[in-house]
């Protein structure tokens, strides 16, 4: 299990990942992340939808209502330009650290 | 054991949700999404219904307080900012200013009045303040101002001998240009057969174009002035000249037998430029009139303006220094006690030239920084007046929607939201107003005030600027709203807030006192300015100024025409039986004094006193009504009188030490002895912003601009006809007369202080209609929060007038206080003022007492109409409506 701050910093920019391929809702993000982690990576579901509420807050997603077939409402949240740029932005920070761990401990990860 | 329903627990685990602070309604729906989700695939690895919901419950949903904490974190920081919340401010603030409308527009109505002369003043300062700044070497230039030093006194003179400029030239270091200007007064120009009087022209020297940014839109400036017989011209004049034809080159025939080649086409001339012209004469036209005592090399003739160009690190000090050495060491017979050569940087002309004795001419535009600013700050005070009207107003209707405030706050706005609330009204109401009092300032501008160029001034720095302005002032409105009332608000129990019965009190009403009083002491102290004003205009205009000043006419035409047929004039004046009488004179208490120096024979030239004269005609004392004290005026059977006679004031005489005329002997000239024949009552020659200084009279010794007739005629109409028939008869059309009558003449002199004082009278006016639209409206909230009462001492007995009195008695004591304490402090602003005035009347009680009447009777007729809806009220429908 990964420490808290590491999940911290990491959330925002795994949901845009995640988002990248195309708009979802809650559960299937934290399925997806669980998922793409080997179960190693794991949040308390519930503390997820603050996050998604500071995003956005933040402009980095926009969210629509949508009514199912069995009458249930689902939130479906879909990443925005600003979004992306953020995404960017991260994907650069991380790059950085990856390669000054791959260099320093001699790993072999090529991104 | 009941069986589990799956439903029934989701449902009350929603209920639970919402008790959290923080989770909404919508996240509840998303929760219960997820929640379904996760029970479901735990379904599908056959857990029980029941035991699936617990799992997920304990799982992933048994931290809520953290969840929710989190989410007040999320939206805490954004809650006032986001834009569906603005809507709602917006809706709520448009709803509770159309529910109050007449009190809005009270305080829309004054703002726009407010805000209109504030930008309307600005824009005016800004024009003020634009003069001069448009030369590209504007900060260089500097021009010569002369201070002279005399046993009787000082005079600042912008103007230098002719010799200054060609003397010094460039020869000092940290001078780069030197240029003069010589007003070429009026003159006749020819152009074929057409002819025209040209007054607004100077003689310059060639540098003229070069160190001033007047850009020519045809012909050369580095040598359009530098040949003898040249002229520049504006292109309206050109056009007046030569229709569409090529005016360089042309020839204008000037002053009968004279050529000036036409050699450059200037740009318009700005409007914000101290100096004004229509063409420029090359300098080296210049020819010094016959019977000047001077000439082009002089040291000692003052009348020409000079300017330098310095170079950009010149030491301004060191030159004025030098400059006076130079001047001193040519000056040599000079009568002066000390000369001192001062350069007055080209952007303060305009501003800061009233110390200087002006040089005589409608070409030089001047203004006193102190009206200037003045006059801004009467706008800003109307401001104050709307603004005071604005907080006093909202803030006495709070009292009428405690209720609306009240609920808001129970159902959880907080102390920021209602301020936020506040304040984007106040937004509203400033913006509003703000956008239609730019509309109607420019507007206004520009169809009243042709001679400033609303459309130079008015960019995009000024609209920025007037921006900031209104955000100034609805943040401070906003937040004295939200402060005065937030805290009594906050302080104060919702309970009683919601039942109406709190009445705030304390801090707030001494605010609203305040207030009041404010705008009674700046409006009684606007209705004092401006009846001070208007009578120190009447006093002026009904002063004895020691001749007289109706029935006279004045006549003024080019000299030399005017020489040449002054005799047969006057012959036929005698038999016009509507002229009385006939003179001439070089001025006609114009505002104009041509300037030297007097000393009776054996005192030592530098004993001499200063003195304005004029050179006038035989009949000129008795035509205008001087008093002779001793001695005798000119008379034409005395041989000597036209060369060697001058007659002195009063002032002059004491200067002089003269008690009793004996045959005294005095150098008025440098090179002759005149004898003074008669002592005239002093006379107000020049405005009664001057003291009456020394004055000599001799006879012309050049050929004067006026003819000045003393008439007596039922029919003016018939009387100038026949004048005008006479001039063409003799003149032969060569120049135009123009007749003006002299207390005309007089009244242009105060053509500034009559603007000013309409300036004040339409201020004074706006602000006493801002202060009573406030005290109008505040006795409407005072009486409508009352009604009740009111209602009661009605249905008691009480008579109107008693309940108006007792609601009016705030105000009448605001108002006496308000005016008691103007009195002293405009007593002091309009001293200052009435000291520009060399004789003035002296504000005393009357004013006050005037003020305290004017006052009294404009609160009053406001009261007054609030007293009809006590009359109208019916307290049976009032008593009855009891909530």
């Amino acid at each position: 299990m990964l420490g808290k701050e590491l999940v911290g910093a990491s959330t925002i920019p795994l949901i845009l990942t995640i988002l990248l391929e195309g708009e979802n809702y809650g559960y299937q993000l934290i399925k997806k992340v669980r998922e793409s982690s080997g179960g190693k990576l794991q949040w308390t579901d519930a503390m997820l939808y603050p996050v998604l509420g500071r995003m956005h807050r933040d402009g980095l997603i926009k969210f629509r209502w949508e009514v199912l077939e069995n009458g249930r409402k689902r939130k479906y949240y879909k990443i925005t330009a600003e979004g992306l740029k953020t995404l960017e932005a991260k994907k650069e920070d991380w790059s950085v650290v990856l390669q000054m761990f791959s260099k320093m401990w001699g790993l072999n990860y090529t991104s | 054991m009941s069986k589990f329903d799956l439903e029934k627990a989701i449902q009350s685990w929603r209920k639970k949700l919402h008790k959290y602070q923080g989770i909404e309604p919508g996240d509840v729906e998303e929760f219960e999404d997820h929640l379904r989700d996760s029970i479901d695939e735990l379904l599908e690895e056959n857990y029980s219904a029941e035991e699936a919901f617990h799992k997920v419950i304990d799982r992933d949903w048994s931290n809520l307080r953290e969840v929710s904490k989190e989410f007040r974190r999320a939206r805490i920081s954004t809650d006032h900012l986001s834009w569906s919340l603005f809507k709602n401010f917006l809706k709520v603030s448009f709803r509770s200013l159309r529910r109050r409308w007449a009190y809005s527009s009270i305080n829309l109505v004054g703002l726009v009045l407010g805000l209109t002369s504030v930008f309307g003043i600005s824009i005016y300062v800004a024009n003020e303040l634009s003069y001069d700044r448009f030369h590209q070497n504007g900060d260089e230039i500097h021009r010569v101002v002369n201070l002279f030093k005399k046993a009787s006194g000082q005079l600042h003179y912008p103007l230098a001998p002719p010799a200054l400029a060609p003397t010094v030239g460039t020869s000092l270091s940290g001078i780069r240009r030197v240029t003069r200007l010589r007003e070429a007064g009026d003159v006749l120009m020819e152009v074929g057969e057409h002819r025209f009087i040209e007054s607004r022209g100077f003689y310059a020297d060639s540098s003229f174009l070069q160190m001033f940014s007047f850009p020519l839109a045809s012909g050369e400036s580095t040598t359009a002035l530098s040949e003898p017989n040249t002229i520049v011209l504006t292109e309206a004049m050109a056009k007046k000249y030569f229709g569409n034809d090529n005016p360089i080159g042309q020839v204008i025939q000037f002053h009968g037998d004279r050529r000036l080649k036409v050699t450059g086409i200037l740009e318009e001339v700005p409007g914000n430029s101290h100096f004004s012209f229509e063409y420029l004469i090359s300098f080296d036209s210049y020819i010094v009139p016959d019977g000047y005592l001077a000439d082009l090399t002089s040291w000692g003739w003052v009348g020409f303006l000079t300017y330098f160009q310095l170079e950009e690190n010149a030491d301004v000090k060191e030159l004025e220094r030098l400059l006076t050495d130079i001047y001193k060491s040519y000056n040599t017979s000079s009568t002066y006690t000390d000369i001192q050569v001062t350069l007055q940087p080209l952007k303060d002309i305009y501003l800061h030239s009233n110390h200087l004795g002006n040089p005589d001419g409608r070409m030089f535009a001047t203004n006193s920084q102190e009206t200037v600013w003045s006059l801004a700050a009467i706008a800003f005070l109307i401001l104050f007046i709307a603004s005071f009207n604005y907080l006093n107003i909202t803030l006495v209707s709070f009292q009428t929607r405690f209720k609306e405030l009240g609920i808001r706050q129970v159902m959880g706005s907080g102390r920021g939201k209602l301020v936020t609330q506040l304040i984007l009204e106040s937004f509203l109401v400033v913006y509003i107003a703000g956008a239609i009092s730019l509309v109607l300032a420019f507007t206004l501008l520009k169809w009243n005030f042709g001679q400033i160029n609303v459309d130079s001034i008015v960019g995009l720095k000024t609209v920025l600027l007037a921006f900031g302005l209104l955000l100034l002032l609805s943040v401070l409105l906003g937040l004295i709203i939200g402060i005065a009332s937030g805290s009594s608000l906050i302080q104060s129990k919702l309970l009683e807030l919601l039942k109406g019965k709190l009445q705030v009190k304390g801090r707030q009403g001494h605010f609203k006192y305040s207030m009041l009083f404010f705008q009674f002491f700046i409006s009684a102290g606007l209705i004092m300015l401006s009846i001070i004003v208007g009578r120190q205009l009447n006093f002026m205009s009904e002063k004895s100024l020691g001749y007289e000043r109706e029935g006279l006419l004045v006549l003024e035409g080019v000299r030399e025409h005017l020489a040449e047929n002054f005799d047969q004039m006057q012959a036929m004046f005698s038999e016009n039986p509507a002229i009385l009488s006939s003179s001439r004179s070089n001025h006609v208490f114009e505002g104009g004094a041509s300037g030297n120096s007097l000393r009776i024979s054996n005192w030592p030239v530098n004993q001499s006193i200063q003195t304005a004269y004029f050179q006038v005609g035989y009949d000129f004392p008795e035509v205008v009504g001087l008093n002779l004290v001793q001695g005798r005026f000119f008379s034409c059977d005395i041989a000597g009188d036209s060369t060697d006679a001058v007659i002195i004031n009063q002032t002059a005489a004491k200067a002089l030490g003269i008690e009793e005329l004996n045959r005294d002997k005095v150098y008025f000239t440098r090179d002759g002895e005149m004898e003074v024949i008669g002592i005239v009552e002093d006379f107000h020659f020049r405005s009664l912003h001057h003291q009456i200084t020394p004055l000599a009279l001799v006879m012309p010794f050049t050929n004067p601009k006026y003819m000045i007739l003393k008439y007596k005629t039922d029919d003016l109409a018939s009387m100038l006809s026949q004048i005008e028939d006479n001039w063409e008869e003799l003149n032969q059309g060569k120049s135009k007369l123009e007749m003006s009558f002299l207390d005309d003449v007089l009244a242009a002199q105060y053509e500034k202080d009559q603007y000013l004082s309409s300036i004040i009278r339409v201020f004074t006016m706006l602000a006493i209609f801002i202060a009573c639209l406030g005290l109008w409206g505040l006795t409407s909230i005072a009486i409508n929060l009352k009604l009740k009462q009111i209602s009661i001492r009605k249905v008691l007995g009480a008579q109107p007038k008693d309940i108006l009195l007792n609601i009016g008695k705030t105000f009448l004591i605001a108002a006496l206080v308000g005016t008691l304490l103007a009195w002293p402090v405009i007593r002091l602003i309009s001293k200052d003022w009435l000291e520009n005035f060399a004789y003035h009347f002296n504000p005393g009680l009357v004013v006050f007492i005037q003020s305290v009447l004017v006052v009294a009777i404009i609160s009053g007729i406001t009261l007054f109409t609030q007293f009809f809806k006590i009359v109208a009220t019916n307290p049976v429908r009032i008593l009855q409506n009891d909530d």
